[in-house]
């Protein structure tokens, strides 16, 4: 029978095509959306039915965010988390990886099986909070930065990674003399450039996004990052009005007006590093993603 | 004999300096360390032209207000320290400082829910108000056991007889005598001018009103889309049929506790609204198209709020050379022989929701003294209305003025007066005796408020049938076993009544089966409700 579905067919090709399009159109089109609400006049963008283009250009939720210092430090915070935490996960998935791939590690199969273990079970939000508060975290940056900084899926993936460089090199370095710490700064790092940039990426993306453990162990906004601001312009207070006390209501029917706009150009604001750096860094994205998918 | 003078008087003054010595140990003992408070609360917001502004700044900028009221209390041998959490993660952060072991000595505990809050007041981890009133001076505890605060104990004491926390409570006044503000229903008046049309007074006026909005084209889009949003909460029109405003209330008329489905008005309220939305005259709450939406596209043109609702008029967005939005409230008596109810505060209101509680390793002693300074008269002439000669004024007849734009004295400061509410009820619970409305609204909405809107707001204070718009403050607390039976029973019922009421309104479902959906009710235990109620009712006249 012939096979009408083949390399090279046009009708593929164009099936491909138009479901690519829909998909990149599913994909960008609520990123336009915001984007052009955020640009558009604020009673247009209260209506929300501003569909294609901006309408009355406007750019004065965006002059009031220049402005909001609360922003801005929310902003350079979370670059603190996002820089400290990724340095460090670099450095503990390097120094975990590194002896895990010496296969003359005594336990060396325990050791793994009791990083594998707690990547699969964890104890649960309670017990989370319960360690944080007694170690005395609570309240403090270093509640989001420690918890975060080390994960044994990517310190799966750097062994992996590690072991597709020749023992023989290790060997080589011994007998020349080197140390274990040598080897791996000055042959291993050097040569698993590609999967820590890989490791750092996913991190920098995980701790941009991240706003819960924050939201469970910084009750102050001296520390807070970035999507916890974000979440809480969005979320407005949302009671209903008539339930409220009358000076009650006529404060939160305020806050509503002025919060209605801005909301949008805030999305833009946080969503911006990420968006302006992701294209420099997709290859490295999808190097990670089919990592540990091939062998050989 | 020199000697022996020399002797003795030498005894003597190091007697003398013994003595001395002595007093002034005891004296510094006495002269001890102010009491110190730890406060848990909300970081409350409040916009000044449009800039967000935290209770935390206050404190940081060391603002007079906040300097007041944190002097007065060191005066009174009290210093207090707060740790200001913000809104949206304080349920989060209370929640997790429970499972962690509080170590805050006071907090407000209104995110806790009433089984939580029982639980932690039986199990010791409040401290009992009526043991804190043990220490107090006299003001406090003339306030909770004669005065205004008695309504706390009546209501929210425990089944140990004892007061765990405090709510927010007031009571109002106007021209000398007990008032509530109104809730009702508001209509578009600056459409009514523009058309030449009476406020209605009745319901074919009301239906007349909104279908001349539509054909006349009130707001000008060349569409008939003017319409009234519908409250499916029973807020508003249901109070012109004599029905109250919540799953379960006290009927003023009848003093006995009711549900609207079991009201022999229910079935005429439903497919009067039910008309209403299917003429396009009415649009759902629960539809896509919010309000907020509606009033900006300019479309709503009534809606239930307090009769007071100047506010909501600043989210219309009326065509350039149009007159601002203005809205007015009414009343319609919807069926002959049945008195129209007005949903309200009550004259003497407890706040269920607001709640603010000791905990116990909190001194008394520190607590008494914050009680006996909140309880006073002039800390509620404070919170409400700020300093004198900074935020308000008395004229020369004795009436008080807030000091707004355009008056001699504005100022700053004065601008921020919406800070009077930053901490009433996020770090201090609301506490107003007689509050005059004469203040409070009548004058302080003035120029914000159309004239018309305040004289009508003032025309409901003294309404003879006011049906609570949040019942749950007229009962006294529920027992443990009470609140378990609730708790099963009443999301199922709610959400229930709730599907009811959306698929009536929408003909989904048809009156004929008027019964079946009853005999569903009590199935899911409405009857059992009802008994709860009238139990918790009966235990507050006691």
């Amino acid at each position: 029978m012939n096979n009408k579905i083949r390399e090279g067919s046009r009708i593929a090709d164009i099936i491909m095509y138009a479901a690519l399009v829909v998909i990149c159109f599913i994909v960008i089109y609520p990123l336009w959306y915001v984007l052009i609400l955020s640009l558009s006049d604020p009673a247009k963008a209260m209506t929300m039915k501003v569909y294609t283009v901006p309408y009355k250009f406007n750019i004065q939720s965006y002059a009031s965010l220049v402005k909001n210092n609360d922003m801005w430090h929310a902003y350079a915070v979370t670059i603190f988390y996002a820089v400290t935490t990724t340095l460090l996960m670099l450095v503990t998935s390097s120094l975990t990886a590194y002896p895990l791939t010496n296969r003359n590690l005594v336990g060396r199969r325990y050791v793994t099986t009791f990083l594998l273990i707690p990547m699969f079970i964890s104890g649960g939000m309670i017990p989370s909070y319960l360690l944080i508060h007694r170690l005395g975290l609570y309240d403090s940056p270093l509640a989001l930065i420690i918890p975060a900084c080390y994960s044994t899926g990517n310190i799966i993936l750097v062994k992996a990674y590690f072991s597709t460089i020749p023992e023989t090199l290790r060997e080589s370095a011994y007998i020349d003399g080197a140390n274990s710490f040598q080897i791996l700064a000055r042959i291993y790092l050097p040569m698993a450039v590609p999967i820590l940039a890989v490791v750092a990426v996913y991190t920098i993306v995980g701790v941009w996004n991240s706003w819960f453990s924050a939201l469970l162990y910084l009750p102050h906004k001296e520390w807070q990052p970035l999507q916890l601001y974000l979440r809480r312009v969005i979320v407005a207070d949302s009671r209903p009005i008539n339930t409220l006390p009358p000076e009650v209501a006529a404060e939160l029917a305020k806050q509503r007006i002025s919060a209605a706009q801005m909301q949008y150009a805030m999305i833009i604001f946080c969503a911006a590093p990420m968006l302006l750096i992701y294209p420099f860094f997709q290859k490295f994205f999808i190097r990670g993603v089919m990592l540990g998918s091939l062998k050989g | 004999m020199k000697r022996k003078l020399l002797s003795s008087i030498l005894a003597l003054c190091l007697t003398l300096s013994l003595l001395a010595g002595a007093v002034s140990f005891a004296a510094a003992e006495t002269a001890t360390e102010p009491l110190t408070l730890k406060m848990l609360g909300v970081d409350s917001k409040a916009e000044v032209d449009g800039v967000p502004n935290y209770l935390s700044y206050w404190i940081e900028e060391d603002n007079p207000m906040w300097h007041k009221f944190y002097n007065d209390l060191l005066e009174r041998g009290l210093k207090i320290e707060p740790d200001l959490i913000m809104g949206d993660q304080y349920q989060t952060t209370i929640a997790a400082q429970i499972a962690a072991g509080l170590s805050t000595d006071y907090l407000k505990i209104s995110p806790l829910d009433t089984v939580t809050r029982l639980s932690m007041g039986l199990a010791g981890d409040f401290l009992a108000i009526n043991d804190i009133l043990e220490y107090s001076d006299g003001t406090a505890k003339e306030w909770f056991e004669n005065g205004i605060g008695k309504i706390c104990i009546q209501r929210q004491s425990l089944e140990d007889g004892k007061l765990y926390w405090i709510n927010s409570h007031s009571s109002s006044v106007y021209q000398g005598q007990p008032a509530s503000t109104g809730l009702g229903t508001l209509i578009r008046y600056d459409w009514l001018e523009k058309l030449g049309l009476p406020i209605p007074t009745t319901l074919d006026e009301f239906v007349e009103t909104l279908r001349a909005f539509q054909e006349q084209d009130v707001n000008g889009d060349g569409l008939n889309d003017e319409a009234y949003r519908i409250d499916t909460n029973f807020i508003g029109i249901p109070q012109w049929f004599g029905i109250g405003t919540d799953m379960y209330y006290i009927d003023p008329i009848t003093k006995t506790v009711m549900t609207p489905w079991k009201h022999e008005q229910i079935q005429p309220y439903i497919q009067f609204i039910k008309s209403l939305y299917d003429e396009g005259l009415g649009y759902l709450n629960l539809e896509s198209t919010s309000t907020g939406t509606m009033m900006a596209d300019n479309k709503l043109a009534g809606y239930p709020s307090w009769m007071g609702d100047f506010w909501s008029k600043w989210s219309f967005v009326v065509p350039e050379g149009e007159p601002a939005a203005d809205t007015v409230g009414f009343m319609i008596q919807a069926v002959d022989g049945v008195e129209p109810l007005l949903a309200g505060d009550g004259q003497v209101k407890l706040a269920v929701s607001d709640a603010f509680a000791f905990t116990k390793q909190c001194d008394p002693k520190a607590a008494a003294i914050f009680l006996d300074y909140i309880c006073t008269p002039e800390y509620s002439l404070f919170s409400l209305q700020g300093i004198e000669g900074v935020t308000f004024v008395y004229e020369e007849d004795g009436s008080l003025t807030r000091i707004r734009e355009g008056h001699p004295l504005f100022n700053d400061m004065a601008k921020t007066m919406a800070g009077a509410t930053l901490w009433n009820t996020d770090l201090v619970p609301l506490l107003r005796p007689d509050d005059d409305q004469e203040n409070s609204a009548v004058r302080a909405y003035k120029g914000l408020a159309s004239d018309k809107q305040i004289e009508v707001m003032a025309s409901f204070y003294f309404y003879p049938y006011i049906i609570n718009n949040a019942p749950d403050g007229d009962f006294a607390i529920a027992t443990q076993a009470e609140t378990d039976r609730l708790e099963e029973l009443s999301t199922d019922l709610k959400t229930y009544t709730s599907e009811l009421m959306t698929d009536l309104i929408l003909g989904n479902r048809s009156f004929d089966k008027w019964d079946s959906y009853i005999a569903d009710m009590e199935r899911l235990g409405l009857n059992d409700m009802l008994e709860i109620y009238q139990a918790r009712y009966e235990r507050t006249l006691r």
